[in-house]
């Protein structure tokens, strides 16, 4: 049985119906004990606890919504390029500041990425058209195991500059959502274009014109 | 632990062989039977000991599947690197390691540091200490509330007023009159 | 035609939401009970006008119209007609109308039943619910619309997906649609959606209720006795949700375990876990007037937290197999999660501050049983954290480390969630044996004891054969003892009524009948506690003692795991109706030597059309398990990797699951049982009924 069944409802004392009364903030009963105004340590540290919550959870959807960077500066980041003979640049330390002043291209692929099959040839032919003129080609291996990126490296006869993302860091700096995608970056460091597919020939070598020219 | 008869190695070799020649047949057809180019363990190790790492691990590519079970051709190749670096004597611990530093944090299952380790246990530890202890000061008032019989419990707001259980009832023998109550009705 | 209606249904429908909103406040504030009432018109229309909507939309789908984006991409051609109906869940849009018109149904339901017995909260009730479905109704209008058409611009001869025609546009018509992704092709991912959803908009209820009792001042019982049920059936379904989901995922998805704790899985939990104590809180308000701030806080943190769960699994904030693509959601959805936290805590927070909430909190003895359910719902609070913190982490962790503070993030895998949950179990499970035994107000140690020497005695024999019979595991035997002790003090309980009543002469059976028939809320809730005891004896001995191995096998090979050995005979490839390509290996189960059984597991393969050649191409790719199930323990194969006929499988031997699925079953029972209502009130009740106005039509309702 419940407490309910034992008590009524109050007398009625106005000519209101009954629920609005109480509603409407209605007469404090007889008897009852004054209200005793606290501070309540539990509304302060559940108001701080939300507040850290939501500011935690705003951030990740943040972060989540923050979609890939299409233009403005490019981030910086350094890597080390695969200790392979026939690669440009060997074992070097690169950073993207260095290339400062020229044209760079940046392409995520990974060895078992069927479509970075297809774009692999075009990406070296381009290179190294594109060579003289100061163009960087830079490529950077994601979510790969060593040997079978040699061993792709190998496959497609690639000769400029390819890196392991050491510590996943670049591609979430770069936000990509899959692989192949590619960034074109101009001399001042700005990206002019974006492409999370594979690149066409005639897109690539378009897009590094544009960007030699701006 | 399976090791590999050398009449299998044969076999597998000569299937290699094979395959490599009916290849060009292989693309015109869409591939189901294959599922990409075979794999040898290396001697000595077992798949058992490669999944008892990799379900400590997440592949990056799919998100939050452990790696022992995901499917995909980037995850085995994973499982295989795993395979073949325990065979070359790689102890687990050095493997981890050697793939968060590669890969990032978030390819473990747990924290690799025991600096970290220890954080991501204690800070629920301590948020529930915490709360245990608000929990027990709540009881303690509560019973100090009780122990002060006769007086009136302060009620504001609220409408209760009798409570369901007269305060002098022997507790044993109101327990057996319920039972009672439950043998009687019908 | 079909979208026109419902794009104005759905509109109408979030009107009327509005307007139910607005004049249930501008009525309560003054005084005019008709303007609350067409309030309540308002709120109840709501369900009859998204009935219309997702009638369409599944008549659409029933007619194949893919020039409605929905259909297109959740039917094709091919798509049975079951699934056809059950598509109106089988992607965003379509979900979150099914959602929506779940809660009008409740939110109408909730009204009807409660708007004579608790007319003082009702305008409160009608804001709250109308504001939940209005946010809903958002999203269904105006973000993640499911009748959305395709139009063509004949000039640029461009397709786009939108909801009114862009200029110059007509309807394109697409010959056939997307299809359902594979994975949701099978009854029980079909069940599992409609269940959790079931369990998250019940609880809106009982939270609706809370919500109206803080902001009007009516902190009895009321609204507690008026939502009592509604929670438990929330429970029911949420429970529901959980243990279809575990098994669908053990019997499709081929992992070998039916628990991942995933994020999202969690998700569904923690919402379970505060329900789990606001039921139980809820009895001893009831019974004594006390722990009102505890089970507001509870009921609100549910309601919070079923908010917080839909937010995380369709946002995406959260790394998940359960991950849902991008979409526009996650804004609109962390604004209303935003909003009822603060509006609900400060509502709690100024009450509490009142004194309003102080009842009858005091306790006569630390060993009295609402002494023990306090401590239970400090358990289940220390629970709801810890899982929390483990979804959690790496959110929190990643912004310490963008601002600087830290290197790396902290990832919390399923090895972080055992050795932090079990403190809390085995508190839970110790409560759940003595409290019961335990009297209301004032018990002693001794009196606590002396009923509890049995149970324990048993259970401690019970750890000590296991333990002269091999089992090694110390928190395997902690786990069997307490569990065992927890259903042997239910049993007692139970056995108490029905010696009592034999006394008098009647036969066991008949006893037992009475009982339950007389008590179904307490008798209910014991079958609950003994299906929980089963589920746990099958949780510890499938996650203590599951033992796997993976090996390649040739044809006619064997692999051994444990006294079962699988030997493989042959894989052959097969089509089924629906077009999928099917490897099965034919293979035989041997225990001890002697063959048991012949299982096939298997793959699935979907092809898809590759749209760059046109070839199909291998797409989604499901691993069907072959499963040798007895009551002591499953051996459970699938195919990891194949080639040729040389096979690599991986088995599971898992002991004591199917205790897992058999426990699921009796809490089901019992859930049903304690639902049941009461033909005849108790004969107490009537005696004390005070027969005027509503409280003499509440006590006919008794139970």
């Amino acid at each position: 049985m419940s407490e309910n069944e034992l008590t009524n409802s109050p007398p009625p004392q106005s000519d209101l119906p009954d629920w609005l009364e109480q509603v409407a903030g209605g007469q404090p009963q007889e008897g009852d004990e004054p209200v005793q105004q606290r501070f309540s340590a539990f509304g302060v540290t559940a108001i701080l606890i939300i507040v850290g919550l939501l500011f935690v959870i705003g951030y990740a959807l943040y972060q989540r919504n923050q979609s890939t960077p299409t233009e403005g500066p490019a981030p910086e980041f350094s890597v080390t390029v695969f200790d392979v003979e026939q690669l440009e640049r060997q074992g070097e330390r690169l950073n993207l500041a260095d290339f400062r002043g020229n044209v760079v291209v940046i392409n995520f692929w990974a060895s078992y990425c069927l479509p970075c099959r297809d774009e692999a040839p075009v990406f070296e032919r381009v290179w190294r058209e594109y060579r003289d003129q100061g163009v960087v080609f830079l490529g950077i291996n994601t979510d790969d195991i060593e040997r079978d990126a040699m061993a792709y490296m190998a496959e497609f006869d690639i000769t400029y500059p390819n890196a392991p993302d050491q510590g996943g860091r670049i591609e979430d700096q770069y936000r990509i959502t899959g692989i192949p995608e590619t960034f074109v970056i101009n001399a001042d460091g700005e990206i002019t274009w974006h492409i999370p597919a594979p690149a066409s020939e005639r897109e690539l070598r378009a897009e590094i014109e544009r960007a030699l020219q701006s | 632990m399976l090791r590999q008869t050398s009449l299998q190695t044969a076999l597998l070799a000569g299937m290699a062989v094979l395959l490599a020649l009916l290849a060009p047949l292989a693309v015109e057809v869409a591939p189901v039977r294959a599922q990409g180019g075979e794999f040898d363990l290396p001697p000595g190790v077992t798949w058992d000991e490669v999944n008892s790492i990799a379900r400590r691990m997440y592949c990056d590519v799919c998100e939050g599947i452990p790696l022992d079970e995901c499917e995909s051709v980037a995850c085995r190749r994973w499982r295989e690197e795993i395979a073949r670096l325990l065979g070359e004597g790689w102890t687990r611990d050095e493997i981890m390691d050697h793939f968060v530093e590669r890969y990032g944090a978030d390819v473990a299952a747990l924290p690799r540091s025991t600096a970290d380790r220890i954080l991501a246990f204690a800070t629920p530890a301590v948020i529930v200490l915490i709360i245990g202890l608000i929990g027990v000061l709540q009881v303690r008032q509560f019973r100090r509330r009780g122990q002060q019989s006769g007086e009136v419990v302060r009620r504001s707001g609220s409408r209760l007023q009798a409570r369901p259980v007269p305060d002098d009832v022997d507790p044993a023998y109101l327990e057996r009159l319920e039972r009672e109550l439950e043998g009687l009705e019908s | 035609m079909i979208a026109e209606i419902g794009i104005i249904a759905t509109g109408l429908a979030f009107v009327a939401a509005v307007y139910a909103i607005v004049a249930a406040l501008v009525g309560m504030t003054t005084r005019r009970d008709a303007l609350v009432t067409s309030a309540r018109n308002a709120a109840i229309a709501t369900f009859p006008l998204l009935t219309v909507s997702c009638g369409l939309l599944v008549y659409a789908m029933l007619d194949h119209d893919y020039s409605i984006a929905y259909v297109w991409q959740t039917t094709d051609n091919n798509t049975p007609a079951f699934y056809l109906v059950t598509g109106l869940w089988g992607s965003q849009a379509g979900s979150l109308l099914f959602w929506s018109w779940l809660m009008s149904g409740f939110a109408a339901a909730a009204l009807l039943l409660n708007w004579r017995t608790e007319r003082r909260l009702m305008p409160y009730v009608i804001a709250v619910t109308m504001a939940t479905l209005g946010f809903f109704l958002i999203l269904n209008n105006f973000i993640e619309n499911p009748f959305e058409r395709y139009w063509v611009t004949p000039e640029t001869g461009r397709i786009q997906p939108a909801l009114f025609a862009p200029a110059g546009g007509e309807v394109f018509h697409p010959a056939d649609g997307n299809g359902l992704n594979p994975l949701l092709r099978h009854l029980g991912m079909v069940i599992h959606p409609p269940m959790l959803y079931l369990g998250f908009v019940g609880f809106t209820i009982p939270f609706a209720f809370a919500f109206a009792a803080l902001a009007t001042g009516q902190l009895g019982s009321g609204w507690l006795h008026a939502t009592r049920r509604w929670a438990l059936v929330a429970w029911l379904f949420l429970s529901l949700g959980l243990l279809l989901g575990g098994r669908w995922a053990y019997d499709v998805l081929g992992w070998g375990g039916y628990w991942g704790w995933d994020p999202v899985e969690n998700a569904a939990l923690l919402p379970w876990l505060t329900g789990t104590a606001f039921l139980h809180s809820a009895v001893v308000q009831e019974k004594r007037g006390m722990l009102k701030f505890w089970n507001m806080l509870l009921i609100i943190m549910t309601f919070l937290l079923v908010v917080l769960g839909t937010f995380a699994t369709r946002s995406g904030v959260v790394s998940s197999v359960h991950s849902f693509a991008e979409s526009e959601i996650g804004r609109p959805m962390f604004a209303f999660l935003g909003l009822s936290m603060l509006a609900s805590t400060a509502l709690l927070a100024w009450r509490q501050e009142r004194g309003d909430l102080r009842g009858a909190d005091e306790l006569d003895s630390v060993f009295s049983r609402e002494s023990f359910f306090l401590l239970n719902n400090w358990m289940f609070l220390g629970l709801t954290v810890v899982v929390l913190w483990g979804s959690w982490a790496e959110a929190i962790t990643t912004i310490l480390v963008d601002l600087g503070l830290r290197d790396t993030i902290i990832n919390l895998g399923p090895d972080y969630y055992p050795p932090v949950v079990r403190p809390f179990l085995i508190g839970i499970f110790i409560l759940m044996g003595i409290a019961p035994l335990a009297a209301w107000r004032r018990s002693t140690a001794e009196r606590l004891g002396r009923a509890l020497i049995v149970p324990t005695a048993l259970a401690v024999a019970l750890m000590a054969y296991l333990v002269a019979t091999g089992t090694d595991s110390p928190w395997a035997l902690l786990g069997y003892g307490l569990v065992t002790f927890a259903g042997l003090a239910t049993l007692a309980e139970i056995w108490k009524g029905m010696a009592a009543r034999h006394r008098r002469g009647e036969n066991y059976l008949a006893a037992l009948l009475a009982l339950v028939r007389r008590d179904r809320r307490r008798y209910g809730g014991y079958f609950i506690h003994l299906g929980m005891v089963v589920m746990g004896i099958g949780v510890i001995g499938s996650s203590g003692f599951q033992k796997t191995t993976m090996q390649t096998l040739n044809v006619g090979d064997r692999l051994t795991l444990g006294h079962y050995e699988l030997q493989h005979n042959g894989l052959y490839e097969a089509q089924a109706e629906d077009g999928r390509t099917m490897i099965v290996a034919r293979t035989a189960v041997y225990r001890d030597g002697e063959l048991v059984a012949n299982v096939r597991p298997r793959r699935d393969i979907f092809m898809t059309t590759d749209p760059a050649t046109g070839m199909p191409t291998p797409g989604t790719n499901m691993s069907i398990p072959g499963n040798y199930s007895t009551v002591a323990e499953d051996f459970y194969a699938i195919i990891t990797h194949w080639n040729g006929n040389t096979v690599t499988f991986r088995a599971y031997l898992n002991p004591l699951i199917s205790f897992v699925w058999m426990g699921g079953f009796v809490l089901i029972i019992g859930t049903m049982v304690a639902l049941w209502p009461s033909r005849q009130p108790d004969a107490v009740t009537r005696k004390l009924a005070v027969p005027s106005g509503h409280a003499g039509a509440r006590a006919g309702g008794g139970d």
